[in-house]
């Protein structure tokens, strides 16, 4: 069945007026610029954001937004490292001064503040859209839903953030996975295994290939 | 009450010539040694995996606590200060000075001589290799001379930089792996490097830093350090012109702490080392001290950096070691008659063009297996950040003053930093340029590949000078050996006495510079290593 194609400005009036599913009422948050300067839906002191995330739902997304060659299993341990990636995040922590033009920074709020805006958006928008719930989307029009999500989160990016940085849920998503060892070694086909410490003579002469997509392990 | 803390040598700043002062006056003399440093210690190297990751994964600060908020000059390159300083992030590269370097008026009729040669340096540049611990490998022969081999076989060249040097060779430049304080073999208690590929903070201590030096000292009960402990004034005695005291705050309990000795170094680096003899002005010294020539905190630099991205036509697998690079020394000399340039020249591994995207050039959004092929199709070919550090002349002008409109929390004025050129290099400036940028249009053509961008840095590097060496003591701050012209026991480390920035890494020259330093200060500058 062909469904209605949704306009930027159709898709941001839907997903709005549908977010109202969650709690809104929660502080604003105001020193932050760039993407976490959107509002946010829930700040609890005590649970890390981004820690209540739905797995399901995260693989789903993962489907739509990594590669086709990763095994089910490798899709899981990207969810499970971004998920870990996100309860060890501190906010307000010291970062590098830098070198040449120096400045003190500090880690920016939670990047996962926004999570729940961004997953209320996508179910309000696969309503609208496609008259479906989001779970129940097919890989394509999830794909294409993100898709259009993407571009209103990030209309001008074009190289991934080096790390998570709230932009959208989705977008950390792919900057998380994109941006790791991994991702690289799977680029090149190659365990050049960036970052890892692996001895002096190691990998010296040549690298040694990864396992071809067909050949790795459930 | 002010505590009070007696030596016969009170060196100010514990970093890398802290360091080497210390280790070498403890070695060769009996004299009593205390170390005053305004920041923190890090004996943390059980902890360094841990702060690695979290700096990987989050881009924390992988010395967390090593900067002093209120400590922050205007112009200033790295705001490190702690004890181990700067090079407790350094890369570790260091190459030497070349012979022309010290030499540049005489031969080339250009800047400034310097009042000692490379062969007064030399033993000391072989000492200091010795101390950090250098893996490097000699170049041609003229190129890169040395009296005595490296103290370490070099870093074993990985397949990217075989396939960089290949593709240079192709141009008929000759590059060689760059010498650098990381260990090759176990070395003096530390680890062997483990390319772990994250320098700026290396986790199994392969990688030379000051602190080592330090713990060494301390757990042999050779010298005492306070930490934590900001001299704010030097005081003269005004009959002998002798310093007498260094006048601190422990800046933790804002309490006063006062240093006394017969000999005071002053090893604080090229910014704050002319900031406190300047905030020192006291009756009699109205200009700040060791200032009678009025050239303290001038003549600062350090050299430009001009880079390229080329794209080389061969497959690169970037992340196997990127701090491990590739120099040439073939720039550092000039041919006859042609004007003033020369610089080194170094690869690195790059990723530039060559990363994940969310949009492809025309602009769409890319998800999924997109990505994935995206990518690859960009990573067919390699990158090469290709970099010169050119030799800048630094004008009279280029200079440290007290800021004022910025001051500590204990009141005192901040530095501020502004570097000029030398009207000679301001006139070579666009010549240097197009030389260095025909050098990449060489390898390209020669080499084979396509030049993507090319770039010039907007600091100097290794700033170095505000207290430079001579002869005259109306013309300079310190005498050759680092012993200032206008008080006879206190003497200046490092960085702040060269006379020009040369046109390579600085720290090894640093050094090298301290440890002569120390040598004169124990009496005897023939004791050389
Ligand atoms: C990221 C990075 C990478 C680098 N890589 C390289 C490289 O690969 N090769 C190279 O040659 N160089 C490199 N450098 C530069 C190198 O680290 C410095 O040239 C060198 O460490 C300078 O040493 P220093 O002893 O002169 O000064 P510093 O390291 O600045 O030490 C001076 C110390 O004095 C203390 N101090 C200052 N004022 C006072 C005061 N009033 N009272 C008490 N204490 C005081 C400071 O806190 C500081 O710890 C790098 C630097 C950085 C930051």
């Amino acid at each position: 069945m062909r469904r209605n194609k949704l306009t930027r400005r159709s898709f941001v009036v839907a997903a709005v007026s549908s977010a109202t599913g969650i709690a809104t009422g929660t502080p604003q948050v105001n020193s932050v610029a760039g993407p976490l300067a959107k509002s946010v839906s829930v700040l609890s002191p005590q649970v890390s954001p981004g820690s209540d995330l739905d797995r399901e739902l995260l693989e789903r997304l993962a489907g739509a937004l990594l590669p086709a060659e990763l095994t089910a299993g490798e899709r899981s341990g990207v969810i499970e490292s971004f998920l870990r990636w996100h309860r060890d995040y501190h906010p307000d922590a010291e970062m590098d001064a830098g070198y040449g033009f120096t400045r003190l920074r500090r880690t920016a709020l939670h990047p996962a503040l926004g999570y729940a805006d961004d997953i209320a958006n996508l179910r309000a928008a696969a309503g609208a859209r496609f008259g479906a719930r989001l779970e129940d989307l097919d890989a394509g029009d999830l794909r294409q839903l993100l898709a259009e999500v993407i571009e209103q989160a990030a209309p001008d990016m074009q190289r991934l953030p080096a790390r998570p940085d709230g932009t959208h849920l989705a977008v950390d998503l792919l900057a998380h996975y994109y941006r790791s060892s991994e991702a690289t070694d799977r680029c090149y086909g190659m365990a050049i295994r960036r970052e890892t410490c692996r001895g002096l003579f190691t990998d010296v002469e040549a690298l040694a290939p990864i396992q071809p997509p067909g050949e790795r392990a459930e | 009450m002010t505590r009070s803390v007696q030596s016969d040598v009170c060196i100010i700043g514990g970093g890398i010539t802290g360091a080497m002062m210390a280790a070498r006056l403890t070695e060769t003399t009996d004299l009593s040694v205390t170390v005053v440093e305004a920041g923190s210690t890090f004996f943390d190297l059980a902890d360094r995996f841990a702060h690695r990751q979290r700096s990987l994964d989050y881009g924390e600060n992988a010395w967390p606590g090593d900067t002093i908020a209120d400590q922050a000059a205007e112009g200033i390159i790295s705001r490190t200060m702690a004890l181990g300083g700067s090079a407790l992030h350094w890369g570790g590269t260091v190459p030497r000075f070349s012979r022309e370097d010290f030499r540049i008026r005489s031969l080339y009729g250009v800047g400034f001589d310097w009042p000692i040669q490379w062969e007064d340096i030399e033993p000391f540049y072989c000492e200091g290799e010795r101390r950090m611990g250098v893996a490097g490998e000699v170049g041609p022969v003229g190129e890169d001379p040395r009296s005595d081999p490296y103290p370490m076989d070099p870093h074993p060249m990985n397949p990217n930089l075989r396939a960089y040097r290949d593709w240079a060779a192709r141009a008929g430049i000759p590059f060689w792996n760059t010498p650098s304080a990381k260990n090759t073999r176990v070395y003096d208690g530390r680890s062997i490097c483990q390319r772990c590929d994250t320098c700026t903070i290396c986790p199994t201590g392969a990688k030379y830093s000051p602190d080592f030096t330090f713990q060494q000292l301390l757990e042999r009960g050779a010298i005492e350090v306070v930490d934590r402990t900001l001299v704010r004034r030097l005081q003269v005695d005004p009959g002998s012109a002798k310093v007498v005291r260094a006048l601190a705050v422990h800046r933790d309990s804002a309490k006063p702490v006062q240093f006394e000795a017969s000999t005071f170094v002053l090893a604080a680096g090229y910014a704050w080392s002319s900031h406190l003899l300047l905030l020192s002005a006291a009756p009699g010294y109205p200009d700040g001290l060791a200032n009678s020539s009025g050239l303290l905190g001038r003549y600062m630099g350090g050299h430009r950096p001009v880079s390229a991205m080329i794209e080389v036509p061969v497959k690169i697998y970037p992340g196997i070691n990127g701090y491990n690079t590739l120099v040439t020394r073939k720039f550092m000399r000039l041919s006859e008659g042609s004007p003033y340039v020369r610089h080194d020249l170094r690869i690195f591994e790059s990723t530039y063009g060559r990363q994940p995207r969310l949009r492809d050039d025309a602009g769409n959004l890319l998800l999924g297996d997109a990505i994935l092929q995206d990518w690859r199709s960009r990573t067919e070919r390699g990158c090469a950040r290709v970099r010169a550090y050119y030799d800048v002349i630094p004008s009279r002008d280029s200079r440290l003053t007290l800021d004022p409109d910025r001051t500590n929390d204990w009141g005192d004025p901040l530095p501020r930093i502004e570097m000029l050129d030398h009207d000679e290099s301001l006139a070579l400036r666009d010549h240097t340029h197009a030389k260095i940028h025909a050098i990449f249009e060489q390898l390209v053509r020669r080499g084979g590949g396509r030049l993507l961008t090319t770039g010039t840095g907007g600091y100097l590097d290794h700033p170095c000078g505000g207290c430079r060496m001579g002869e005259d003591p109306s013309s300079s701050v310190v005498n050759p050996a680092g012993r200032t012209w206008d008080h006879d026991n206190l003497w200046i480390a490092g960085a702040p006495t060269c006379v020009s920035p040369g046109c390579t890494n600085g720290t090894n020259t640093f050094v090298a510079l301290t440890l002569r330093t120390a040598a004169a200060i124990a009496g005897d500058l023939s004791t050389a290593a």
